[in-house]
């Protein structure tokens, strides 16, 4: 099938091409401008700076925390779960109190239902 | 923990009691005598039974029968017709008829085929059983003979089981019926299993029971061939002949170790479809079947019964 060509109303060919050179300068600039202030020999000469002057931490960043974020979780020996003992530590809030209890293991049958022998 | 384990009615049993007092011990040691006086009385292999008596004067008439015979008979009829004529102690005949005319430790695994003619129906037979409660007599039709076997080991579990209950927690098994009266020491139920057919040493399920009855009914192990065919002990009714059913074994809880009986023999019969449907009917029944070919159908509800592994705690999502 044939298409049919759509007649041009305006004189957009000049139109175009000034955008289309407007468009590479700005971003030919835009290159220019960034390697300039990022180019790796101004990164070197920024890592061989010697400072001029050094001032000193703020105090608040010295002292200790207000609120302490981790705590040390202190165990005496006689409250020391002992291995596999799931269920009966004493410390509250512990992680491994909340084991399985030793009651709901699986209990032997006393006896077996079967068909008469 | 006391118990006494010992043979009698064809089967192994055993009785727990969870007491140690000295009362207690020496009623545990008289099960044995209990369940030896019921055989006497309730088994249909020994010629001087009552029960035989009372087959020998089939269409004689009413004839008087001891209290215990009379409460199984009763309990065998009131089965009758809660399963609709399909668990009858009206199917000797057709036991007989089967090849299983002795004990079965007697029982040859091949007889020989000495049948005289067809099998016949005992579906409704039991309806035409008279019981006189004020003469405690009963007067069987003519060529009607009773065989109480299952009922009669489920009413001994249950009758055994209530009578050491007065002392403590007890637990009665008669070759699988099993009655179960009070929580153990502790409030802990009894754990039960349910034997595997196909792999005896293991078990399918784990049953933790406060109270009440379990049992098995199978054609797994009470079988023999005759005439070149398989025959097993469970007798349908309504053709008078081994049930031809799809179901290996059925196991049932219910309140009583009877009707769980009951139930695992009806369930048997009707085969697994029809088994199922009718658990299900059943609101005081749950049930565990195993199909010849493996597959292992639950009641809805049995899970309510069944140990499970439990939810590790502390594992927030």
């Amino acid at each position: 099938m044939a298409q049919q060509k759509i007649p041009s109303r305006t004189p957009a060919q000049p139109l175009k091409f000034v955008i289309s050179v407007t468009a590479v300068a700005a971003t030919l600039g835009g290159w220019a401008l960034l390697a300039s202030r990022h180019s790796p020999a101004g990164a070197a000469q920024t890592a061989e700076a010697v400072p001029n002057a050094v001032s000193a931490a703020p105090a608040w960043l010295l002292e200790p925390p207000v609120i302490p974020t981790v705590q040390p979780l202190v165990i005496s020996d006689g409250q020391r779960p002992a291995p596999g003992t799931a269920g009966s530590a004493q410390v509250p809030g512990a992680l491994y109190q909340r084991g399985t209890p030793a009651v709901v293991r699986r209990p032997a049958p006393i006896v077996v239902t079967r068909s008469s022998r | 923990m006391p118990s006494i384990q010992f043979y009698a009615m064809g089967c192994q049993m055993h009785a727990i009691l969870e007491s140690t007092a000295s009362l207690a011990t020496g009623e545990l040691a008289r099960v044995p005598a209990w369940f030896a006086a019921w055989e006497r009385i309730l088994s249909r292999f020994r010629e001087d039974s009552e029960l035989s008596a009372l087959n020998r004067r089939a269409g004689d008439g009413w004839v008087q029968v001891s209290e215990t015979l009379w409460e199984v008979l009763t309990a065998a009829l009131s089965a009758a017709r809660r399963s609709r004529g399909l668990v009858t102690p009206t199917i000797l005949p057709a036991l007989e008829g089967a090849g299983y005319d002795r004990s079965f430790a007697d029982l040859p695994r091949q007889v020989s085929d000495t049948s005289s003619g067809a099998a016949q129906p005992a579906t409704g037979d039991w309806q035409k059983i008279r019981m006189d409660r004020r003469r405690r007599a009963v007067a069987l039709p003519p060529a009607i003979r009773l065989d109480l076997g299952g009922i009669a080991k489920g009413w001994a579990a249950d009758t055994a089981v209530q009578r050491l209950s007065v002392f403590g927690p007890a637990l009665v098994d008669a070759g699988g019926d099993i009655a179960i009266r009070g929580t153990r020491a502790g409030g802990t139920p009894w754990p039960i299993g349910i034997a595997d057919p196909q792999r005896p040493d293991e078990y399918l399920e784990l049953l933790l029971l406060t109270g009440g009855g379990v049992a098995t009914s199978g054609r797994d192990v009470r079988r023999w061939r005759r005439g070149g065919r398989e025959n097993h002990h469970i007798i349908d009714p309504r053709n008078g002949t081994p049930a031809d059913t799809d179901v290996l074994t059925a196991t049932v809880i219910a309140p009583s170790a009877r009707e769980a009986e009951v139930g695992a023999k009806t369930a048997l019969i009707l085969g697994s479809d029809a088994g199922r449907a009718w658990l299900a009917t059943q609101p005081h029944m749950a049930g565990l079947l195993v199909t010849e070919h493996g597959r292992i159908i639950r009641t809805p509800d049995l899970a309510a019964y069944c140990w499970h592994e439990p939810a590790i705690e502390g594992v927030v999502p």
